[in-house]
């Protein structure tokens, strides 16, 4: 124990004799903290260009512009399309949306977004808001359509009402017609004519009757004939009723199904059909701001990078340092050397996010229970073993400052890569997503978010700590190899 | 322990690092008490050995034995007996003179109190006196040579192990140092192995030496037994004080007992069985007064450890 005592004082003194590294070990992380902090604290947009390209601006495509015209976008109409997208490869605006001629909403022409792709993250958080303004206003115009066609509805619907009387109607002009009695009894004329002419009268007077019953006869003979005929049509009327009160009585039927469709149709009001289904977001954690989600990233970044490369430098200044030599023929165990670095080293570590949750704290004023704080300690300092046992290996590995830092920096670059922090890890093949998932930087992210933004216990991040007391125990042992392996190469 | 007991055994190693052979099947005993030195051309495996014996390398074969027990058997405890300063110094630049002595110190199990004491002793025999506050870097080369012998010394170990001790260093600093090294043994009873190619200094210094050719040991012994036993003749040297070396060597050449005529620095060597007479000549054609050379000294000796050494490996060699 004294040994180890003695190893770590000596590195801290001539961590602290060699001035500029001692500030770079010691600052750097805080700066970079700090300015990484200060650049994510929002994440608002800021002077973004939309450059916009239409042979024909129609109302829809001016009034999409005018909403897209905001704080965070200012649009600017270029001439053409081809000049359009050549801004956007120069990168004098960051998407070129090209509207099609005299767009409006009976054409199903689309609107086209170019984009540099290359620019990842960027370019979909642009899109996002530019097809959330976009939506807007197709929301609108939505709503406009819906209004009128539920307007019509409602209008049929009304009038179906008034003509529901059809069948009944013709039913009883049917039953009046069925009743009216068109029969008569036959007039005997000839008896008549017999009677006058046996009624002895003068022959004048027998011819003036005659004649007045021939005339009589005449007329009667037209209105049997008539009545004959209107008995026809009558009875020609009736059967066309009859057909005509059917087939009213079967669009009396149609109609009463559109009605009852149409009051089947629940939901009436217009918001509802244009959006049926009502989203909200919901934070899982107490509202924040954006600094607060991103922290364990941060955080995780700075012990990513600080732990690798005070683990490689520290080794590194050891092993070029003259006094190597004489440790290895000393009567002390290599592996006292190894915790000795390792110790110093995350003591370093431990020291700067001790700063860095004390600047978090006072500035975001947020109070943190015992028992988290313990959990945070816990997965940080395993999180930071590694980093450092890792920087170590490198350390011992390689030969000079130069290839030991591009070997740290590498590392420290291909575990960011593989993390949530550029892409995240679902967008990989699953084959090497099984792989990446233990990254120690994902494991380590993941925990803390869980801790410090679910405010969750131990036992949800159990498992990730067992991994990462897995890789500790693995990286100690492999920097205590490598040292042994590589001490031919001092002398 | 007496001086004639083995010490310090290599038994049968060898050294190789892949096909390339480093030490070959090295017998080698270290007496107690004595100044050991071992000599041989740059890569002949000097270095080598000496991180076998403090057990820093182990052999590819062979064993170590130290005060007869098998050094691989507990490497600390015998790591514990011994200090080793190499061919560069060893310590901590942005440490103190103190802190280093109390860095290595703790390493070797050295208590504050015990190491209290030995500073300023050790600071006396390295004549360091009034630096424990200087950082290393500080120091002059023979400062921080003489802190390096301290940093092996501070555990008071009964073998001190040095590696090209005064390469690096100018004349007046390689005597200073020499004489350190021999005040070492007398005064600590400390045994000391060093290695050189300088063979003045190793004969200077050494009571026995090992000559190291071709990765073999191909003679050792004490320095008088080695001359006497690899050349019967003596070594005459001829300083003219016109250095009209050419004449003086035809000269020479013509002398029936003279074997071998060499020129050094100026110097002529003259190797004869019959020193003494050649001596006589010199002196008489000294004081002749129609003298052809006019010598300024003429020196009789046994052969120097140059020449036993030129002889046993061939004269195309870096040592000097």
């Amino acid at each position: 124990m004294k040994k180890l005592i003695e190893i770590i004082k000596k590195n801290f003194r001539l961590l602290l004799r060699s001035k500029t590294s001692a500030l770079i070990v010691l600052m750097g992380p805080l700066i970079l903290m700090l300015l990484i902090g200060f650049a994510f604290n929002t994440t608002s947009l800021f002077d973004i260009k939309i450059g916009t390209y239409s042979s024909a601006y129609s109302e829809l495509s001016d009034s999409v512009v005018q909403k897209l015209e905001d704080d965070q976008f200012r649009v600017v109409r270029i001439d053409s399309e081809e000049k359009c997208i050549d801004m956007v490869k120069a990168g004098d605006v960051h998407v070129c949306t090209v509207f099609p001629p005299n767009l409006n909403i009976r054409t199903s022409d689309k609107i086209i977004f170019y984009v540099d792709k290359s620019r990842l993250n960027f370019v979909y958080i642009i899109l996002d808001r530019i097809s959330s303004k976009i939506a807007t206003k197709s929301t609108e115009l939505s709503t406009a359509l819906t209004n009128r066609l539920l307007t019509s509805i409602t209008n049929v619907d009304t009038k179906l009402d008034t003509n529901k009387k059809i069948s009944a109607d013709l039913e009883l002009s049917y039953s009046e017609l069925s009743g009216l009695d068109i029969t008569y009894s036959a007039a005997n004329i000839s008896s008549l004519k017999k009677e006058i002419k046996e009624a002895n009268l003068s022959s004048s007077k027998e011819s003036s009757l005659l004649s007045l019953v021939s005339s009589v006869e005449t007329a009667y003979s037209d209105i049997t004939t008539k009545i004959t005929l209107i008995s026809t049509v009558l009875s020609t009327v009736n059967t066309r009723l009859t057909g005509n009160i059917n087939t009213a009585k079967e669009i009396e039927k149609s109609i009463k199904e559109v009605k009852d469709d149409i009051n089947s149709i629940e939901v009436k009001d217009v918001a509802r059909i244009v959006s049926p289904i009502s989203t909200e977001i919901q934070p899982i954690a107490a509202e924040s701001t954006n600094l607060s989600y991103t922290f364990p990233t941060l955080v995780l970044l700075v012990i990513l990078f600080a732990g690798l490369l005070i683990g490689s430098t520290s080794v590194m200044e050891e092993k070029t340092s003259k006094a190597y030599f004489r440790n290895f023929i000393t009567p002390t165990k290599g592996i006292l050397f190894v915790l000795g670095q390792y110790v110093s080293s995350i003591m370093i570590v431990l020291l700067q996010l001790i700063i860095i949750f004390t600047v978090m704290l006072i500035v975001t004023q947020a109070k943190l229970d015992g028992l988290i704080l313990l959990n945070v300690l816990l997965l940080l300092f395993l999180v930071g073993s590694i980093f450092v046992l890792f920087g170590m290996v490198i350390g011992y590995l390689f030969k000079t400052g130069e290839t030991a830092n591009m070997g740290a920096i590498s590392i420290g670059a291909l575990l960011l890569f593989f993390s949530n922090t550029i892409l995240p890890i679902e967008t990989l093949p699953t084959a090497i997503r099984s792989v990446v998932q233990f990254n120690p930087f994902i494991l380590g992210e993941a925990s803390l978010k869980k801790i410090l933004l679910f405010n969750e216990g131990f036992s949800n991040i159990a498992i990730a700590v067992y991994i990462l007391i897995g890789f500790v125990i693995l990286l100690f042992a492999l920097s205590y190899f490598t040292r042994e392996l590589t001490k031919r190469n001092v002398s | 322990m007496t001086k004639d007991q083995p010490f310090i055994q290599l038994e049968n190693i060898s050294m190789q690092y892949g096909t390339s052979i480093v030490l070959d099947k090295i017998d080698l005993i270290v007496p107690y008490g004595e100044v050991f030195g071992i000599i041989g051309k740059s890569g002949s495996g000097k270095s080598t050995m000496l991180s076998i014996i403090v057990g820093f390398l182990k052999p590819t074969n062979g064993k170590v034995y130290f005060q007869s027990r098998n050094i691989y058997n507990d490497i600390q405890e015998v790591q514990a007996q011994m200090g080793f300063a190499a061919q560069e110094v060893s310590f901590y630049p942005r440490l103190t003179v103190k802190e280093n002595l109390e860095y290595f110190g703790k390493m070797y199990n050295l208590d504050s109190k015990q190491i209290k004491q030995k500073i300023p002793e050790l600071l006396r025999l390295v004549n360091l006196e009034g630096t424990e506050k200087l950082q290393g870097w500080k120091l002059s080369a023979g400062m921080q040579k003489r802190l390096d012998i301290a940093c092996a010394l501070i555990h008071e170990p009964k073998v001190l192990l040095l590696d090209e001790p005064t390469e690096d260093l100018d004349p007046a600093l390689r005597l200073e140092l020499l004489d350190l090294i021999k005040k070492i043994n007398h005064e600590k009873n400390v045994t000391v192995v060093l290695t050189s190619h300088l063979l003045n200094e190793v004969e200077y210094i050494c009571d026995r030496v090992a000559i190291l050719h071709d990765h073999k040991i191909i003679s050792i012994g004490k320095l008088w037994d080695l001359k006497d036993n690899y050349s019967k003749d003596h070594e005459i040297i001829v300083e003219l004080q016109d250095r009209n070396n050419e004449e003086f060597i035809k000269m020479a050449k013509k002398i029936p007992s003279v074997k071998k005529v060499l020129v050094r620095q100026g110097k002529v060597y003259l190797y004869s069985n019959k020193g003494s007479d050649i001596l006589k000549r010199m002196l008489a054609a000294s004081v002749q007064t129609k003298k052809k050379f006019n010598v300024t000294s003429i020196t009789l000796s046994k052969p120097s450890l140059e020449e036993v050494f030129e002889s046993l490996t061939g004269k195309n060699n870096d040592a000097k």
